[in-house]
């Protein structure tokens, strides 16, 4: 999978967040569940919109001014594990 | 208490298949007794209040009802993962994009082979060729899909080209399941039991596609357990994950428990969802430990397996408390190795190896018995047994 910066993320098909009042976010798909801790509700709810992964960092970073350069890194670790459980699709 | 995940909803036993591995209990639930639209509803609400995240519709053929809209609603309003596992048949194309408004997350579409003479002599109707055209319009659209493909003696030795062709009908996920002997499928093992030369081959079959369409599609495998030594986890524990609830609205532990005598499972109809859960004698019945026998008392792996499954202890050994025979361990292991012995003979499914086997097919208010005498009359012959294929 390669992240360039305009690679465009969206949530793979059956695959949905779950945001409740007082419970863990989580994301459903067909036959599991996914339990998304730190910024990772965040993010996921952000692909569900349609971004590039620049517009994603971007955003992350408004929203985390204190996490600096490693939101980076940590953001595209996270990215690749999901894209690795079929969770998220990259195209471009 | 833990809550279960998951809740099967077997809306309806009404089927237009009558497939010879069907998991649906001998004594069908008939119209008649089925829940209402809005106890469904209810369940939907109760369940997800209860912890449950993924509601899965079952049957019988869930698209048998006319209100699985309104049910598919009323669980995506309650928050749940909405999952159809369906045959096809009573789908068209405006009923898929009512049901994907509607919020449904997830169709799984089983298929009984690739070939539809095959295919339509397991289902025990014509329904290969409509099943393609479901497969179609699933694809066009934009949700997840799964193809369920239940595998056997008499289509084993095709596995991999079944593979392909599963594939080709282009769903994110495969789900290969050997035949599992419970229902409608226990009356028909001596013609569906594989032999153990085709298990391990197929295990091979299987690995290598998993590499090889690993970019295009996950498979999973459900493995035969007569051939194994060690239980399989059944259900993840008995009432420990998911709730089964059948037409009726009677709650189960798992599909198959309603054989399992001296238990009353209680109804949603009767009692709230979450005291049946908790509290009910069935739900608890088999929890924790205290119910099971050596050797899975002291075993290390009974927090592992629990022993395995209760229904096909029974069914087996005459007591639900015993170890399941599947494991190597237990006293009544041997029973299930010389049945996988004694019954994997026999040709696979096709024109050019001749007769076909004598199937039981499901069907409402008869037992098995009955189904059997009432085959269509055929001219009596006597033909010697194929040497090669007798065991």
């Amino acid at each position: 999978m390669t992240l360039v910066p305009e690679a465009k993320l969206t949530l793979a098909v059956g695959c949905r967040l779950r945001e409740v009042e007082g419970q863990p976010p989580m994301l459903l798909m067909p036959e599991a569940v996914v339990r998304l801790h730190g910024a990772g509700a965040e993010i996921v709810r952000r692909i569900g919109n349609g971004r590039t992964f620049s517009e994603l960092l971007a955003e992350l970073h408004a929203a985390f001014p204190e996490a600096g350069e490693r939101l980076d890194r940590d953001t595209e670790e996270f990215l690749r594990r999901l894209h690795e459980k079929r969770i998220i699709e990259v195209t471009g | 208490m833990k809550s279960p995940l998951s809740i099967i909803c077997e809306l309806t036993h009404r089927c237009p298949l009558r497939c010879v591995y069907c998991s649906n209990p001998l004594e069908l639930a008939a119209r008649a007794q089925e829940m209402t639209t809005a106890e469904w509803a209810s369940v939907m609400e109760q369940a997800a209040g209860l912890g449950v995240l993924h509601a899965h519709f079952t049957g019988g053929e869930p698209l048998a009802r006319t209100d699985l809209n309104a049910i598919v609603a009323a669980a995506r309003r309650s928050g749940l993962y909405t999952n159809l596992i369906t045959s096809g048949l009573g789908m068209s194309e405006a009923r898929l994009d009512n049901l994907l408004e509607a919020g449904l997350d997830h169709v799984q579409l089983s298929f009984q082979g690739r070939q539809e003479l095959q295919a339509d002599e397991i289902a025990g109707t014509r329904a290969h060729a409509y099943k393609l055209k479901v497969a179609e319009w699933i694809r066009a659209r934009r949700v997840a899909f799964t193809v369920n493909l239940v595998v056997h003696r008499r289509n084993l030795d095709e596995l991999a080209e079944m593979i392909d062709f599963c594939a080709s009908l282009g769903p994110q996920r495969l789900e290969i399941a050997n035949v599992q002997y419970y229902g409608w499928a226990l009356e028909n093992r001596t013609s569906l039991m594989p032999t153990r030369a085709q298990m391990e081959r197929s295990v091979e079959i299987v690995e290598a596609a998993k590499r090889s369409l690993a970019e295009q599609l996950r498979i999973d495998f459900v493995l035969p357990d007569y051939y194994g030594s060690q239980p399989k986890a059944c259900m993840g524990g008995w009432a420990s994950q998911t709730l089964i609830i059948d037409p009726a609205g009677r709650a189960l532990p798992c599909h198959a428990a309603g054989v399992l005598p001296g238990l009353t499972f209680d109804s949603v109809r009767e009692k709230p969802l979450r005291w049946i859960w908790t509290d009910s004698p069935a739900m608890n019945k088999f929890r924790g430990d205290e119910w099971m026998a050596e050797p899975c008392r002291s075993c290390e792996r009974k927090t592992v397996d629990f022993g395995g499954c209760r229904c096909q202890a029974y069914l087996l050994t005459g007591n639900a408390s015993n170890a399941d025979p599947v494991c190597a361990l237990s006293p009544h292991h041997q029973l299930v190795t010389s049945i996988a012995a004694a019954e994997a003979c026999g040709p696979p499914l096709g024109e050019a190896q001749g007769k076909s086997a004598e199937w039981v097919y499901r069907i409402f208010n008869a037992s098995p018995a009955a189904e059997k005498a009432a085959a269509p009359y055929t001219k009596p012959s006597a033909v010697e047994a194929c040497p090669s294929h007798s065991g």
